[in-house]
């Protein structure tokens, strides 16, 4: 025996194999909990390191704030719930006898004001007939329906209710996540844990042992090569396909490293499972059965055997099964001293008797526990005969005590096993609800299994002939017997109902130690058995969990940042870039006191006058190839495909098959067999996606594939009257002249030593090329042709001179391709050939989409000399609340320095009709009207002599 | 690309700063990870018009001609061959005309990361739904796979040393996120 003078107070020099790991008192450590310090050691709970310093109180129930104690010394407390305090951060609901003790921890306390001792919450006690099930909705639903009373009881409610407090501080811990495979997921370490796992390492599966105690010092297991050994880590929730959410507490217990986690959320997907999660004991239900100092036999057994507290001097137990009797014993051999064993079995078996007289303890059968004395801590027991139904009579006696033991016999761990539908199977032996029928790749050993489990008299609940207090069910919402009588009497008798309605088996605890009473009680006032009235359903998780873990890191955003080759020069030379989806790009290029729009309108004037380069890398970029190339870009374009020439592109449409415009680009041919498919930015992914669909699914047998290369080329381009000068300077191995290289025409060369191609292309509506080069070498083109331009005037140019430079030419983009828009609508109906079939023909001029009174791209020019806002509506009548008679809206604005105005383009019903009419734009999210002119959106060189030639 | 120029222009960096020779994270003892960006490869994809068919071997026998690269299937109808040779496209040209399988040039773009250490499983499964344990990911296998939008073949070269090949527009923001969860073990970035 390595102590002798418990009562809460440890011995000097012992060391036990805690249930927390080696503890020993070489180690102290401070923590303080409601502002007093207190020490304990390495290996304690926060739990077990009260209770040695002699602490009984440790919360305050949730509705009545009866003082309690703790009960347990795992996952089934329901008592002991407290705030962990860590750098302001309040983490609460935590029980004691989970947190793991460590130098400098902050805990306080819960559900009471001002403090534990003296809480003015305690006066709900006066109201203790009126606080039964259903209190709120009878109280201030039922009678003030429809009146603002509730709103005013709201407040005071909502405060009072609940636990701990979150607080606002914010948690600067790292939380992240991990994924992970194995052949044999075992959960639990106890002995069957390791067993099994011990087995399957030895078939040399791939094991993950996942236990949420810290690691086991004399399992050699961890060390396998092919088992993994997740200590401090509980599997929280069972999915399909055994798929398993576990949390690792991976530095809570200490100090974090560098980028090392608080919490790690795991996501395990096993072959095969070994459920060994244990079991749980539960508490009996008596008047009085929640005083400070009540508490399950196996947990003051295992708080003595494994962290050298006892938590009495002059225990009693009360009992319905042989396990107490084990606890009394192993306690009188730890120095402690039981006065009687309660028990309400008539004959106890001769094991008991054995083990409670080398204990010299006296035995009292068929007897029951009807009240319990003191103010904070218990002080006597009165015990009282009780029947098979646990109803008590006759005379009493009164039992001096400081500790009671209680044991209502054990509810094994099944949660995970159950969590995805399965039902549970009531087990009159030992009155517990054991696992369902388990898939050929689970198994279940040890407690969980119900092996090795006492079997205790089928009386969990004593009705005392005359109640003096409450007799508790579920500790945590305050739910006692006659909760469960008023929910039968009401009719909630189903057990979801029964559960909703009295909240017995909800919050931290899951009904862990309330569970199987509630149920007796329900089914004997049913007239039925427990296995007839069933259980409630178990689900994810099993037990707390923290939000941290669960929202944890993913490692970069679900919308990652997408950079050019030429990003970093942008950035360095005055580009202001944003976001474009996921793309980065360039504005504009401000000087010095430049804004915005003085910036554009400066870029767009150089690109007409002079020459302008602009980073086009973002275009989606697709290589179709193969001996059928052509005749697929026939199906999924409405233009012709397979007459184009080598070394000739091609503006084409593609639409959807409900004949709505889907995208637009160009085709590039570069063999017979090669095709280069440029797209707009915003729907490269769509158009890879379609033209997968339409090659895996519905035209398989075309020999072609389509690969994405976006990131293999970075693309410029360069626009306006000097670009072929200036190109001509830098190019090499190729001519840029019109003849070799006319409007739409390919040619392949090299600049600074870089291969390039070069398509003769226009978006702006001058003289244009758009030159590709591989990405890693484009921003040295780049940087070719800026230097080359410099002295011919040529600027870079941004994403909004770009808009300026298209809203001029009336060229359409995402805003005008907006999913409801056909060819016809943009002025591009003779873009669909009538010579062929393709994706969208069918559908194409249904009556719907080329009916009158389709909105139709049209230009648009201030009249007042204001700008035209994006989204705005034309109307005809001058007053903003005519928004109901739009006849269509704005899908891009800016200043034309070609024009001298501001001018957009918009969608206007019947658009090209109103050429030339003076309507009103309204904006009524700005209060604002002005007058405008419908114009061609073509307001720039419209026969397009400019890019030619 | 002339093999000239692939010997000698520099492939400009895609990491910005992130590509900075230091030792970050976890600062004790040896690094569980080290990160170095493989540049002057070649890069090819090469895609056959009909799934398991015979050009897949072919594709797999010439790459392998070119010492100390590598290749590996990691579609129905495709594999990624890799070589330090700018030989390789011009000989899959050769041997695999246009009418029997497409060769995409990928040089540029995807990027090469070499991970390495004892943490690289770990690191990796951060990342990546992949069980990336030996025995289901073996020396010479490589896969398609994705990190959130971010598309990413994985190859593995030695037990504790795997190549990602993420596009390269992507490069700079995986790189952050590669350090981010290498950072627990001490991750060693080579300039």
């Amino acid at each position: 025996m390595l102590w002798q003078k418990p009562l809460g107070k440890r011995p000097q020099n012992y060391e036990t194999a805690s249930f927390w790991g080696a503890h020993n008192t070489s180690t102290t450590l401070r923590f303080i909990f409601d502002g007093k310090q207190y020490t304990g050691h390495a290996g304690d709970t926060l739990a077990s390191a009260l209770l040695a310093n002699s602490v009984k109180i440790f919360g305050r129930s949730f509705k009545l704030h009866r003082p309690r104690g703790v009960i347990g010394i795992g996952l089934e407390e329901p008592n002991a719930l407290v705030t962990v305090i860590d750098n302001g951060v309040r983490e609460p609901n935590l029980m004691a006898t989970m947190v793991e003790l460590r130098d400098g921890l902050v805990a306080v306390s819960q559900n009471r004001w001002p403090s534990l001792d003296t809480d003015f919450g305690a006066i709900n006690q006066l109201g203790t007939k009126i606080f039964g099930a259903g209190f709120y909705y009878k109280t201030f639903f039922g009678p003030f329906r429809n009146t603002r009373i509730w709103h005013f009881f709201e407040w005071f409610i909502r405060r009072a209710a609940g636990l701990g407090s979150a607080g606002d501080v914010a948690d600067s811990a790292l939380y992240d996540r991990m994924n992970a495979f194995c052949d044999v997921l075992v959960i639990g370490a106890g002995e069957a844990g390791l067993e099994a796992a011990s087995n399957a390492a030895k078939l040399g599966k791939r094991v993950i042992i996942a236990d949420i105690k810290p690691p086991l010092e004399h399992t050699k297991l961890s060390s396998l090569p092919n088992v993994r050994f997740l200590s401090r880590t509980m599997v929280w929730g069972a999915y399909d396909g055994d798929i398993f959410a576990a949390v690792e507490r991976v530095s809570e217990h200490r100090k974090a490293g560098i980028g090392e986690p608080r919490h790690r959320h795991w996501v395990i997907r096993a072959n095969e499972v070994v459920l060994a999660s244990g079991a749980s004991e539960r508490p009996l239900v008596f008047p009085g059965n929640d005083r400070p100092g009540i508490m399950l036999a196996s947990a003051m057994q295992q708080y003595a055997s494994d962290y050298g507290v006892l938590v009495g001097q002059n225990m009693a137990f009360f009992t319905n099964n042989d396990s107490a009797y084990e606890a009394v014993r192993d306690l009188a051999n730890a120095g402690a001293t039981t006065i009687a064993i309660v028990d309400v079995r008539s004959n106890i078996s001769d094991e008991a008797k054995i083990m409670a007289a080398e204990a010299g303890v006296e035995i009292i059968t068929g007897h029951a526990v009807v009240s319990t004395k003191g103010t904070k801590a218990i002080t006597s027991i009165t015990i009282q005969a009780v029947d098979i139904s646990g109803k008590t009579s006759g005379p009493t006696r009164e039992i001096a005590c400081d500790a009671l033991g209680i044991s209502g016999g054990f509810t094994p761990l099944i949660s995970l096993s159950v969590q995805k539908g399965p039902k549970p199977k009531f087990s009159e032996e030992l009155q517990t609800f054991l696992l369902p029928d388990l898939p050929q790749n689970w198994q279940a050993v040890g407690a969980v299994a119900g092996e090795g489990l006492a079997r205790p008299a089928p009386v969990l609940v004593i009705r005392a002939e005359t109640p003096t207090d409450k007799a508790f069910i579920d500790f945590q919402h305050d739910v006692v017997d006659t909760d469960i009588d008023l929910a039968h009497l009401e009719g909630f008798t189903a057990v979801e109902h029964l559960k909703r309605y009295t909240t017995l088996g909800m919050a931290t605890d899951q009904g862990r130690s309330s569970n199987v009473a509630g149920m007796s009680r329900m089914a004997s006032l049913l007239g039925k058995t427990i296995a007839e009235t069933g259980t409630t359903r178990f689900r994810a998780p099993f037990a707390g969990v923290s939000l941290g873990s669960i929202a944890a890191e993913r490692f970069g955003h679900v919308m990652p940042d997408r950079l050019t080759p030429m990003q970093d020069w942008h950035t360095e030379n005055g580009g202001q870039t944003y976001a474009a989806g996921l793309w980065h790009r360039p504005m504009a290029y401000l000087h010095i006191g430049e804004t915005i729009e003085q910036a554009y309108v400066r870029e767009a004037k150089a690109v007409r006058a002079k020459a302008g380069l602009v980073d086009v890398s973002t275009l989606g970029k697709i290589m179709v190839q193969g001996p059928d190339a052509a005749e697929f870009l026939d199906r999924i374009y409405t233009n012709m495909m397979s007459t184009l020439p080598v070394n000739k592109a091609r503006y084409g449409l593609m639409l959807r098959e409900d004949g709505i415009l889907f995208d637009d680009g160009t085709a590039w041919r570069l063999s017979k067999t090669e095709f280069l498919v440029t797209t707009t930015t915003a729907n490269a992914g769509k158009v890879m996606e379609h033209l997968e669909y339409f090659l895996d699914c519905i035209w398989p047998d075309l020999k072609v594939v389509a690969t994405s290369v976006t990131d293999q080329w970075g693309g410029m381009a360069i626009s306006g009257p000097e670009a072929r000068n200036i190109l001509s300077k830098v190019v090499s191995g190729t001519s840029v002249e019109n003849e070799a290289l006319p409007h739409m025409g390919i040619v392949h060369g090299t600049i600074d030593s870089v291969n390039v191609m070069i398509a003769r292309l226009s978006f702006s509506g001058e003289r244009a090329y758009e030159v590709y080069a591989p990405a890693g070498h484009a921003r040295r083109v780049w940087e070719a042709l800026i230097e080359a331009g410099k002295p011919l005037g040529m600027v870079p140019y941004g994403l909004e001179a770009l808009g300026t430079l298209r809203v001029e030419k009336g060229h359409v983009t995402g805003a005008e391709l907006d999913g409801r828009t056909t060819a016809g609508d943009l002025g591009l109906g003779g873009m669909l050939s009538k010579k062929k079939s393709f994706i969208g023909s069918a559908m194409a001029y249904r009556e719907g989409l080329v009916r009158e009174g389709r909105l139709q791209l049209v230009g648009l020019k201030s009249l007042d000399g204001r700008a035209l806002n994006g989204g705005a509506h034309i109307i005809e009548n001058a007053s903003v609340s005519e928004v109901a008679d739009s006849l269509g809206h704005v899908t891009a604005a800016c200043y034309s320095p070609e024009i001298g105005a501001y001018v957009g383009l918009a969608l206007v019903a019947d658009g090209k009709k109103r050429i030339g009419q003076r309507l009103i734009l309204s904006d009524p999210l700005r209060s604002m009207t002005m007058p405008i002119e419908i114009i061609s959106p073509h307001m720039v060189d419209a026969e397009g002599s400019r890019m030619h030639g | 690309m002339a093999r000239s120029e692939l010997q000698t222009i520099a492939v400009d960096s895609p990491f910005g700063s992130l590509l900075t020779a230091a030792r970050i994270g976890k600062q004790d003892g040896s690094p569980g990870i080290s990160i170095d960006w493989i540049t002057n490869q070649t890069q090819a994809e090469i895609a056959s018009f009909t799934a398991g068919d015979a050009v897949l071997e072919k594709a797999n026998s010439i790459a392998r001609r070119f010492d100390g690269d590598f290749v590996f299937q990691h579609a129905a109808n495709r594999v990624f061959a890799v070589a330090r040779d700018a030989d390789l496209l011009p000989a899959l040209k050769v041997a695999l005309p246009s009418g029997k399988a497409a060769i995409i040039d990928q040089s540029h773009g995807r990027v090469c990361l070499a991970v390495e250490g004892l943490a690289v499983e770990d690191v990796l499964s951060k990342l990546f739904a992949i069980n990336f344990d030996i025995s289901a990911f073996s020396i010479g296998k490589g896969i398609a796979t994705a990190h959130h939008v971010i598309f990413a073949l994985i190859y593995r070269e030695t037990e504790t040393r795997f190549l990602l090949f993420p596009h390269r527009s992507f490069a700079r923001d995986f790189m952050k996120a590669l350090i981010k969860a290498s950072t627990e073990y001490g991750v060693e970035i080579e300039g």
